[in-house]
């Protein structure tokens, strides 16, 4: 026997049954966009890597070629305009897109959690410095107090990391503060304070297992930040600096004959499109596998 | 850039600084009392955005600026001479204390670097800048909303899922990436529209002036439309899951009033306040975005100052954009107010 | 079905759509009908279907759910055939809905008259000044002070009480026939939940209005419902008047419920039944079978009908004239005496929280003896669990004593002696946060074995956690699993076993059984009352619910806004009180007919 259509709002929704809820991998795995932006990045990773063992010519060598020209056989993906080939170049110019941001994402996440769990837990006077203090950090706009930093100190790889987590740690921080608070209240954290264990004790057993999984969705997710962040600064020319072959830095080179040679210019800012792309399917899938175990049907 | 996704309990940022209750008796209504704690706080925060840049760019030495205009060529009595002239010689915080009285007086001061006045060249950028970041929210909200509550209705479908991994795709891209593409497309396959924006620095006619505006506009909003859609479609998922949204169902309600007033009204505050923080980015994209196009706007305005440490250009560009920050999380706020009812309240 | 009734339900089938496709079958051909001015109350442990059946009856389809077969009807229209707009038209009109939290089914963001404005304008186009006399005389006589005021707040403004009847003021609006709620009393004090069960009653009675009212709570519905209706694993397994179902059960699972029901008037008469609940629909035996001391081998084999011995109190099962005949189990909860060693002895103690108005408990003093039981009731804001969070060492009290066997104890845990620690030990409600949802059983009940026992090396220490899991009674097999894997009542066992693996004196519950079905508590009850005898442990029992402490303390005290209003022996507290505030407490507790034979 049938019924018509139910007077739903939202269309209907699958209940989910009672399991227990699977790994944080396997659900990247499972999913549709997870799986695409693992293939893809992993694509690109292999390039990033091992790029630098097909480059048809050395990335840096000048004049290999004519200026400015187009795909042709002997270069496939043409000339810049210092003669370079830019498949070779384009082979070898991922690195600072990936690894500083690694470096520096992963710097401050310990720190963010650190300071975020820490404050938390103790409450009081400390814990209102320390939210006071990244309130404030957080209320200055991140490219533009990056943009100073530069102005000031240089573009130095050790600059764009210690930028990127000056930007990046309160966020963090607001990030595991939350996860820690929903936490803090808990019946089990309580239960460890009164067998009388230490703070960090407590910290790294009770509270820790349960908010990685919001905090590894967030580091995910900062990496494909940063990684944008690290290719914008070198397209401004406020990055890693020329000769280098870099993604950014060969798009900043060749602006200016963007009419003439497009492909010089496409193919990596397609390149760096790639890498991000594959890396925010990732971080947007484990996101919503963290949200899921918090997603409600309508109750009855 | 990096955007906020996040839509829970955002940083009021602009409420920084917490004024006591006790120290604005004259003011009685508790709402202008609060606006003003509110704008209070926002030159607080615009104090220490001047401070932590005049800071970063004070660590670069008088050398290395001197080197910078003149050339290598300079010697120590010239760098000197140069440092006396524009008052680089007096310390950190002496140079800051007559920065800011100056500009405290509306005096933006002069560039050591172009000699000349910082007001005349900011200004014009940053009405420009204004219009083009007012243009892409304008545009970009309304549309955002609409795709969220397209979205929301079809939660779980075909349609729901593939716009929202479009929309990870797009929002992956950076926006100097969709500059470039739609450089491509639009200016040089299809001709349509000039190749960047520098017909605003002197323009010709009305036609040349929106046709600069044109693809920078289409940058920021391809930028911003994804990220806004997607709040908008998780605060309207929440509000149409509600408890609330099925005891107005079992009333009896019409769909357009349980969508309308009891769902959208919920939705609409963590809406508000994602936008606000979002802000803070949008700022940032414009940047970027100025520089893919050429476009005279602060943006450039910033970068260029920056690689010649013009310091004077660079806090005169940067309280400008604070400012900006501040007056939207203030009107962000006052529009939550007025949605929310635990806010509207006697406190 | 006569002219009398408004609401009749035949034959309802409800199910769940699984991820595979398949349905899941949690509600299998209910029938029942509401008569005008009459209560129907519709009882039944968690996941047995009746709020699947409240809200389907009404036509309404949760996303996920189908309706497989069946009809309801009001008004001669079967409500589970009609397209949405005319449902509309009678959700608000000719049948209402309150639902159980009236927090959450108000919206935050309406003012109260904007909310009571929408259904008599779109139901019986009232505007204006008529509108408003209506809103006006709705709130009146819900009871609510200055009506014309309220219509401007919000609910936020209003304690969960009056949440409650403004969700009943809507409901009752547009004067409808037919009124389903489902649990509207849950989480409100008890003395709260007597008014608004009297209002109700008098409500139905006088308008006329068929109710339906859907409750866990089996003494609730027995002190005012007209008819009772229990469900289990989807069906109707029994229903009758109130007076012949709770007098003379025919269906063993409702006479097991009467037995685990705690009764204030009759002490330490609780048993609960063991096993679970199936959670969808059993078809092809008796869905009790497993767990029914009565089975016989027809019951395992063949689905079992509503037998109708003709006087209107029907029952699923075949040997209901038996069942009918049966004394409903009650068994002496064993009482060790209580030794005279002074084992915990708390001394005018002071508690505030940093902000609020006034301190939380005030000058609370409390001696307790080796092996002796105590109970701490109150409503809500009476301070017992902060209380008892200070003894603990969670709370920091701002002056007054604890002492332990003569020694003082600092305020905080973490401070205190191993052995002072070892010694006492915690119990919380929740199921879902007592245990870390991160650690494994093992490492959950082991912790304490690993800080306290220094008899237990690591190596016994696996023999050690399951003989503590044995000792709770759990199935063997759960050492490597997780809390999530776990029914509720199994982790409140777990929290048990983690609490006694240190061999403490005294034992802190905070409301243990709170969260849990009455059959379910009820084990958990028996499995207190039992170790503790064996061990000797000391226990202080805190909870809002007073049957259950009439069933588990020796000793009780009754708390109000931070003060002790009353102490003495449980049996004398309960049946000759002295202070007002305990008799009012007492005078609220709904009681089921009591059950002699």
């Amino acid at each position: 026997m049938t019924t018509t259509s139910a007077v739903d709002l939202i269309p209907a929704e699958l209940v989910e049954q009672e399991e227990r809820p699977p790994s944080a991998i396997r659900a990247v795995l499972q999913s549709t966009e997870g799986r695409i932006g693992l293939v893809l990045g992993l694509v690109v990773l292999f390039v990033i890597v091992f790029g630098r063992f097909f480059t048809p010519y050395r990335p840096n060598a000048i004049q290999v070629g004519p200026s400015a020209t187009g795909p042709s056989w002997s270069h496939l993906l043409g000339t810049d305009a210092l003669g370079r080939d830019v498949l070779s170049r384009l082979l070898v110019g991922g690195g600072a897109i990936i690894l500083i941001p690694l470096v520096a994402v992963t710097i401050a996440w310990v720190l963010g959690l650190t300071l975020g769990m820490l404050g938390v837990y103790k409450g009081g006077v400390v814990d209102a410095l320390t939210t006071r203090f990244l309130d404030l950090l957080l209320t200055l706009p991140p490219l533009l107090i990056v943009l100073t930093l530069i102005g000031g100190a240089g573009t130095s790889n050790l600059v764009l990391v210690a930028s990127l987590v000056l930007v990046y740690t309160p966020r963090m921080g607001r990030i595991a503060r939350g996860a820690t608070q929903a936490v803090i209240t808990s019946e089990y954290v309580q239960a460890a304070q009164a067998r009388g264990e230490r703070t960090f004790a407590i910290l790294f057993r009770e509270v820790l297992p349960n908010i990685i999984s919001p905090s590894v969705a967030d580091y995910a997710l900062r990496i494909t930040y940063g990684v944008i962040f690290i290719a914008t600064l070198n397209f401004l020319g406020l990055g890693v600096q020329p000769p280098k072959a870099d993604w950014g830095v060969m798009i900043h080179d060749h602006y200016g004959f963007f009419n003439i040679a497009p492909v010089a210019t496409l193919a990596p800012a397609a390149a760096v499109a790639l890498l991000s792309i594959s890396l925010n399917l990732i971080a947007d899938a484990l996101t919503q596998h963290v949200t899921q175990a918090h997603r409600e049907v309508v109750p009855l | 850039m990096a955007k906020d996704t996040e839509t829970s309990s955002p940083v009021n940022s602009v409420s920084v600084l917490r004024i006591r209750r006790g120290q604005l008796p004259l003011i009685r209504s508790p709402r202008t009392r609060a606006i003003v704690r509110q704008l209070a706080s926002g030159i607080a925060t615009l104090l220490v955005i001047s401070i932590v840049v005049f800071g970063f760019m004070s660590l670069r030495t008088v050398s290395e600026i001197a080197h910078q205009k003149f050339g290598n060529q300079i010697t120590n009595e010239q760098i000197t001479a140069f440092a006396q002239s524009v008052g680089l010689d007096k310390p950190v915080w002496e140079r800051y204390g007559i920065w800011l009285s100056h500009f405290a007086r509306g005096d933006m001061g002069t560039s050591f670097v172009t000699n000349s006045s910082v007001s005349e060249n900011v200004i014009p950028r940053f009405e420009k800048t204004l219009l083009l970041a007012g243009l892409s929210i304008l545009i970009s909200f309304p549309i955002s909303v609409a795709i969220g509550v397209f979205q929301a209705r079809r939660i779980g479908s075909a349609t729901d899922l593939s716009l929202l991994m479009g929309s990870v795709v797009v929002a992956a891209l950076p926006e100097f990436v969709v500059g470039i593409l739609l450089l491509f497309v639009f200016s040089r396959e299809l001709g349509w529209l000039p190749t960047d924006s520098t017909a605003l620095v002197f323009p010709t006619s009305f036609k040349s002036e929106v046709e600069a505006y044109a693809l920078p506009t289409a940058t920021l909003v391809l930028a911003i439309v994804p990220y806004i859609a997607r709040i908008a479609r998780g605060s309207l998922r929440e509000a149409l899951t509600a408890p609330y949204t099925q005891a107005a169902v079992l009333r009896g309600l019409p769909r357009r009033t349980v969508v309308w007033d009891h769902a959208m009204r919920n939705a609409g505050v963590p809406l508000i306040n994602a936008v606000a923080i979002n802000i803070v980015y949008l700022l940032s994209g414009v940047i970027v975005v100025e520089n893919v196009f050429a476009f005279p706007g602060i943006g450039q305005g910033l970068v260029q100052s920056i690689q010649t440490t013009d310091v004077y250009n660079v806090l005169a560009i940067a309280m400008m954009m604070g400012a900006l920050f501040v007056i939207v999380s203030v009107v962000a706020d006052v529009v939550a107010a007025y949605l929310n009812p635990r806010l509207k309240a006697a406190r | 079905m006569t002219d009398e009734t408004v609401l009749d339900v035949l034959g309802l089938s409800v199910g769940f759509v699984r991820r595979d496709g398949s349905i899941n079958r949690v509600v299998h051909e209910v029938s029942l009908a509401l008569e005008r001015g009459k209560i129907l109350g519709l009882a039944g442990e968690s996941g047995c279907g009746k709020s699947t059946t409240a809200l389907a009856a009404l036509g309404y389809r949760p996303p996920g759910s189908r309706i497989l077969s069946g009809a309801s009807r009001v008004a001669g229209l079967n409500l589970l055939e009609l397209p949405s707009a005319r449902l509309r038209a009678i959700w608000g009109k000719k049948v209402a809905y309150v639902a159980q939290s009236a927090a959450l089914a108000l919206n935050p963001a309406l003012t109260i008259g904007r909310q009571l404005t929408q259904p008599l304008a779109v139901h019986l186009g009232l505007r204006g000044e008529e509108s408003r006399a209506r809103q006006l005389e709705l709130l009146a006589s819900m009871g609510l002070p200055d009506p014309a005021g309220a219509l401007r707040r919000y609910p936020f403004q209003f304690s969960g009480g009056q949440q409650q009847r403004i969700a009943l003021a809507i409901a009752l609006a547009c004067r409808p026939d037919v009124l389903i709620l489902d649990e509207p009393t849950t989480g409100l004090d008890v003395t709260t939940q007597a008014r608004i069960t009297a209002l109700l009653r008098s409500l139905v009675s006088d308008s006329r209005i068929g109710c339906l009212y859907v409750s866990h709570d089996l003494a609730l519905l027995g002190a005012f419902a007209d008819r009772l209706a229990v469900m289990y694993g989807g069906e109707l397994i029994e229903q009758g008047s109130t007076d012949s179902v709770a007098r003379r059960s025919r269906h063993p699972y409702t006479h097991a419920l009467l037995g685990a029901v705690p009764s204030v008037r009759r002490p330490r008469y609780v048993v609960g039944i063991p096993g679970r609940p199936p959670t969808s629909a059993v078809l092809g035996s008796c869905a009790y079978a497993p767990r029914c001391p009565y089975v016989l081998e027809e019951c395992r084999t063949a689905h079992v009908e509503l037998h109708d011995p003709g006087d209107g109190h029907v029952a699923r099962c075949i040997r209901l004239e038996e069942i009918e005949k049966e004394p409903v189990a009650g068994r002496e909860l064993a009482s060790a005496p209580g030794s005279s060693a002074l084992l915990l002895e708390v001394s005018d103690v002071n508690c505030e929280y940093r902000g609020a108005k006034s301190p939380a408990v005030k000058g609370v003093s409390l001696v307790v003896r080796a092996a002796e039981r105590v109970g701490i009731v109150g409503e809500s804001g009476s301070g017992k669990s902060t209380f008892l969070r200070a003894v603990a060492g969670l709370h920091r009290p701002t002056s007054g004593s604890i002492r332990l066997r003569g020694i003082e104890l600092a305020p905080l845990a973490v401070k205190r002696p191993r052995p002072v620690r070892r010694e006492i030990q915690l119990v919380f409600q929740n199921p879902d946060s007592s245990l870390n949802p991160r650690h494994m059983i093992f490492d959950i009940v082991a912790r304490p074995i690993r800080l306290f026992r220094d008899d237990i090396t690591s190596k016994h220490a696996r023999a050690a956690v399951q003989e503590l899991l044995d000792s709770v009674k759990l199935p063997s097999g759960l050492l490597y699993r997780y809390p999530a894997e776990l029914s509720g009542g199994q982790r409140q066992r777990v929290a048990l076993a983690r609490a006694f693996a240190a061999r403490p004196s005294l034992l802190l519950c905070d409301e243990v059984t709170s969260a849990l079905d009455v059959s379910v508590q009820a084990t958990i009850l028996e499995l207190i009352a039992e170790l503790t005898e064996q061990t000797g442990t000391a226990v202080i029992w805190v909870s809002h619910d007073l049957a259950v402490v009439r069933t588990v303390a020796h000793r009780a005290l009754v708390m109000r806004e931070g003060e002790v209003c009353e102490e003495g022996e449980t049996d004398d507290l309960f049946t000759a009180a002295q202070h007002p505030y305990t008799k009012e407490l007492l005078a609220a507790i709904p009681e089921l007919l009591p059950s002699t034979g």
